[in-house]
């Protein structure tokens, strides 16, 4: 696998990684630089007097620097892969050293085991007592929810701005405190509107909705299809069980890795990436949690195809899956997937709020659309001759110019109902992602 | 959507107050509306459910606004090839570390190459040219096809289209716009931008009128002194004397050859023998018994040495001396430049007026002159030094720490790299004051040191162990510049 130079910067934690990174993309800096089908690694001169061995898995993108930085990748890590990137010629395929097997033996050893662990026995009784106490818990949460918007719409939502967002700060501490963390995020959400926006009144009627929805559908959770019944207990905010998945039969497909987003909410790193199954056109989203100063367990890089089998968690719109296996990582092939056209794209995004009204923010991919302009606004028009809005900053609309050249191109956008933000282009099979 | 209005109305006044009016709803969605009411009676619940259900009604129904759109003109194909894969991370690295002298450099090594730059640069390179002038040469040549086309989507990067308009820009430019486009004409046709000076003098105020006759310093000629004449009788004190500077500074200008025709006759070759007429000698005598024209005094004379140094007579025998350009006393006594300044040079009288001649020499800037007064009398004419052979201005250069710090001005060259034991001996000379010569000092001049220096870098050390740090941190500076230096040589 070769990585492009936006697709492993894109994998350093800061700028300053970026920029250290990149200065040490030099072959003056590194020895017995080498590479096999699993690893690439090499020695890089640092202010010690042992160079540090850095090693990159380059199946399931990961890094291991003997280095004393507590980033993720380190600016070696990130060095010898652009290095790589520039100059392959440098590295001889060879058998690993001792250092590079062992990490990759235990990492592996670490994903068998994952797959292996199966639940420990539980008190069956206690369990359904705990469970008991928590749906009480949050129905009288819920209970009070439902008072809070009642109130809100009884006396207008008109001077909300000036509450916000300390009165949902509040109300969603008391969801945490009914064990109700999903509805406490959707609230702590409505706190994060930006009410010097023109439209903040459709945001916010919006989100208060999908709260309503929320809170009945669990007041009323026993009428709801099984399917349903985990969606709206996922949402209030119950774990859903990765063990329990891994034992199940996944979907294998050569999964396009559409774009990554991170995200920090609080101490935590939240990394959304998106996939898109070649073969059966699924979409997929792996969402995964960790601390800043680690890396998650599963790093794909947008652009790229990773071979594996997911399983989608149980719900009435299959979406959120965990990765059970991956077999391998390959550079991007053409491109012969994807939405044909806007009417297509909008097809499916109908399909999928009429089936799940809890849908957020998606990402799709589109062929060949082309830049075009009307009284000095822009627009992506596709090959029907369909325009919408292009909503981008100057920066990444010249950015996109400069790529395309006025050609057709593929985009990856993320949005819904119509307001869509390029997320990368895809053009002579390189991805090239809009800053 | 009519519904949702009715909704966003409803909800910013509050049920309390208003309630949805039905009769505003598609059928469809009044027998809902219907529905949801009669389950149940509390309005704001309803109210809810109603929110809910439209809302996720809307967001299912969106269908975008048609509309005619123009396309795009495509962007011709290349000519040139693209740089390698190695100059395009090496010009990475020099992007992220906002180096203008490498980037120049690299700029200069794609240009005589016929490379272009990859379109994904374009933006930041576009950028960085219209904030820095002196890289839209070089960004232009390495741009290609794709950047002519980006130019036309952006205003401030059709740099092409700014030189062809340059009568507009000075018509109705911006003050620091008409200097550019001024200047500009200066270097290509002096009369010309004379003339358009002269075109819109009578409109212009006294402070644009200042700039435009700063930039009339540069390639003075002779037939500006009608227009400089002219300048004299402005009200504006500033305009008048920087007009005045200008004509002493004018070789064959009314001014100078009024002076020249005064002091000529004051100066001379005296002539003796001496052991019985065997050895003949010469010296030059300068005569002070001279009362000035009354006139001269508007030409800025005067007779009070400030500094005690010179009578009232020298003191202004000295400032008229520096008014008449040097090569007149070589003409006029048929004697070489360094005759001439022996002669000034062989008495305490005359002596004191080889400053003057200095002064001269920089003025109208004589190579001849500059030359011997740096090398025989070690007068150093700053203006006149850019013509020297190189070795010359790099000795000026090592010989002083001002000169290190004028280093652009004395070895006036861009882009040559300079020769290792040069580079060598600056980088001794400037580590010794780590806190004059910074970061910002090397990174200007970064692309000048031979890459070959970096080994010898670890050998330079301070004695002062409180700048040894500094430079220390300088050095590895510097080491860190001459790798990207290196990557870009061996990308090309």
């Amino acid at each position: 696998m070769q990585l492009n130079e936006e697709q492993i910067l894109a994998l350093a934690p800061d700028e300053a990684s970026r920029k250290a990174g990149r200065d040490l993309a030099n072959s003056v800096k590194w020895s017995n630089q080498g590479i096999n089908d699993k690893a690439l690694w090499g020695e890089c001169q640092g202010s010690g007097k042992n160079p540090y061995k850095t090693q990159v898995d380059l199946l399931n993108v990961a890094f291991k620097c003997s280095c004393p930085s507590r980033k993720f990748p380190c600016k070696h890590g990130l060095g010898i892969l652009l290095l790589y990137g520039r100059q392959n010629n440098l590295f001889s395929v060879t058998n690993a050293p001792d250092w590079v097997n062992e990490w990759i033996e235990k990492r592996n050893e670490k994903v068998e085991k994952a797959s292996e662990k199966v639940s420990k026995p539980v008190d069956i009784e206690t369990q359904a007592k705990r469970a008991q106490q928590r749906h009480k818990k949050i129905e009288l949460g819920i209970q009070e929810l439902q008072l809070f918007l009642k109130d809100i719409v009884r006396n207008g939502i008109l001077n909300i701005p000036e509450k916000a967002p300390a009165i949902f700060n509040n109300l969603a501490k008391r969801m945490i405190d009914a064990q109700a963390p999903g509805l406490a995020f959707m609230v702590r959400e409505l706190g994060e509107i930006n009410y010097f926006k023109e439209n903040w009144h459709t945001q916010f009627i919006d989100q208060i909705a999908k709260l309503h929805t929320a809170s009945t559908a669990y007041q009323n959770i026993e009428q709801l299809n099984e399917l349903l019944k985990e969606d709206i207990r996922t949402i209030v905010g119950y774990n859903r069980n990765n063990d329990n998945l891994m034992l199940q039969n996944g979907i294998i497909d050569h999964w396009f890795v559409l774009a990554k987003t991170i995200h920090q909410q609080e101490q935590l790193q939240i990394q959304k990436t998106w996939l898109h199954g070649i073969k059966t056109g699924k979409n997929a989203l792996i969402i995964q949690y960790f601390v800043k100063s680690q890396q998650p367990e599963l790093n794909l890089t947008p652009g790229t195809i990773a071979d594996a089998e997911i399983v989608y968690f149980t719900s009435a719109q299959p979406h959120q899956a965990i990765i059970k296996s991956l077999q391998g990582v390959q550079t991007m092939l053409n491109i012969n997937f994807g939405f044909t056209d806007w009417d297509q794209m909008f097809n499916f995004e109908r399909n999928l709020i009429q089936n799940f009204p809890f849908i957020t923010s998606q990402v799709f991919l589109i062929r060949q659309v082309v830049l075009a302009t009307k009284n000095q606004f822009w627009y992506l028009k596709d090959k029907a001759g369909v325009a919408i809005p292009l909503i981008a900053n100057e920066g990444v609309r010249l950015k996109m110019l400069a790529i395309t050249g006025g050609e057709l191109f593929n985009l990856v956008i993320t949005g819904l109902e119509g307001n869509y933000t390029p997320v990368a282009i895809i053009i002579n099979d390189n991805y090239t992602v809009l800053p | 959507m009519k519904v949702w209005e009715e909704i966003i109305n409803t909800a910013i006044i509050g049920t309390d107050k208003k309630t949805i009016n039905a009769a505003s709803l598609d059928i469809e969605l009044q027998t809902i509306l219907e529905q949801l009411e009669t389950k149940d009676e509390d309005k704001e619940r309803v109210f809810l459910n109603v929110c809910a259900m439209i809302s996720n009604y809307r967001k299912a129904a969106f269908i975008p606004a048609s509309i005619v759109v123009d396309d795009i003109q495509l962007c011709a194909s290349e000519s040139f090839e693209y740089c390698s894969a190695s100059a395009v991370a090496a010009l990475q690295a020099i992007l992220d570390d906002d180096n203008k002298s490498l980037l120049n450099y690299f700029l200069k090594k794609c240009q005589s190459l016929n490379l272009i730059i990859p379109p994904y640069f374009l933006n930041q390179l576009f950028e960085k040219a219209e904030k820095e002038e002196q890289l839209r040469t070089s960004v232009v040549s390495c741009f290609g096809e794709r950047g002519k086309w980006m130019a036309k989507f952006n205003n401030d990067w059709e740099f092409d289209k700014t030189a062809l308009n340059n009568q507009d820009i000075f018509d109705h430019g911006a003050l620091e716009d008409r200097k550019k486009v001024l200047k500009a004409w200066r270097v290509i046709s002096p009369s010309e931008a004379r003339v358009a000076i002269e075109k819109v003098w009578s409109q212009e105020q006294a402070a644009v009128k200042l700039e435009f006759l700063k930039i009339l310093e540069d390639q003075l000629e002779i037939e500006d002194e009608p227009f400089l004449k002219l300048c004299l009788k402005e009200k504006s004190q500033k305009v008048k004397d920087l007009a005045l500077y200008l004509l002493k500074k004018l070789p064959a200008s009314f001014i100078v050859e009024e002076v020249w025709n005064f002091v000529k006759p004051l100066v001379q070759i005296e002539k003796s023998s001496s052991f019985l007429g065997l050895i003949n000698k010469e010296s030059l005598e300068i005569k002070l018994n001279f009362d000035i024209p009354e006139h001269f005094k508007s030409y800025g004379i005067s007779h009070i040495d400030a500094d005690k140094e010179f009578t009232e007579k020298e003191f202004t025998m000295h400032q008229l001396i520096e008014i008449i350009p040097v090569w007149y006393w070589e003409e006029h006594f048929k004697l070489s430049p360094l005759e001439m300044l022996t002669l000034f040079n062989k008495s305490d009288q005359t002596k004191k007026y080889i400053n003057a001649l200095a002064l001269s020499c920089n003025s109208y800037q004589s190579l001849a002159w500059a030359l011997v007064l740096y090398k025989n009398f070690n007068s150093l004419c700053l203006s006149a030094v850019k013509d020297f052979d190189m070795k010359t201005k790099q000795e000026i250069v090592l010989s002083e720490k001002e000169y290190l710090q004028d280093i652009y001005l004395i070895l006036n060259d861009e882009y040559a790299e300079w020769d290792l034991n040069f580079a060598l001996n600056l980088i001794h000379k400037t580590a010794q004051e780590p806190y004059i010569f910074t970061k910002q000092y090397y990174r200007n001049l970064i692309h000048h040191f031979p890459v070959e220096i970096m080994e010898e870098l670890n050998q330079i050390n301070h004695e002062d162990i409180n700048k040894q740090s500094y430079w220390v941190n300088l050095r590895e500076e510097i080491k860190r510049m001459l790798t990207i230096k290196l990557q870009i040589i061996q990308s090309f």
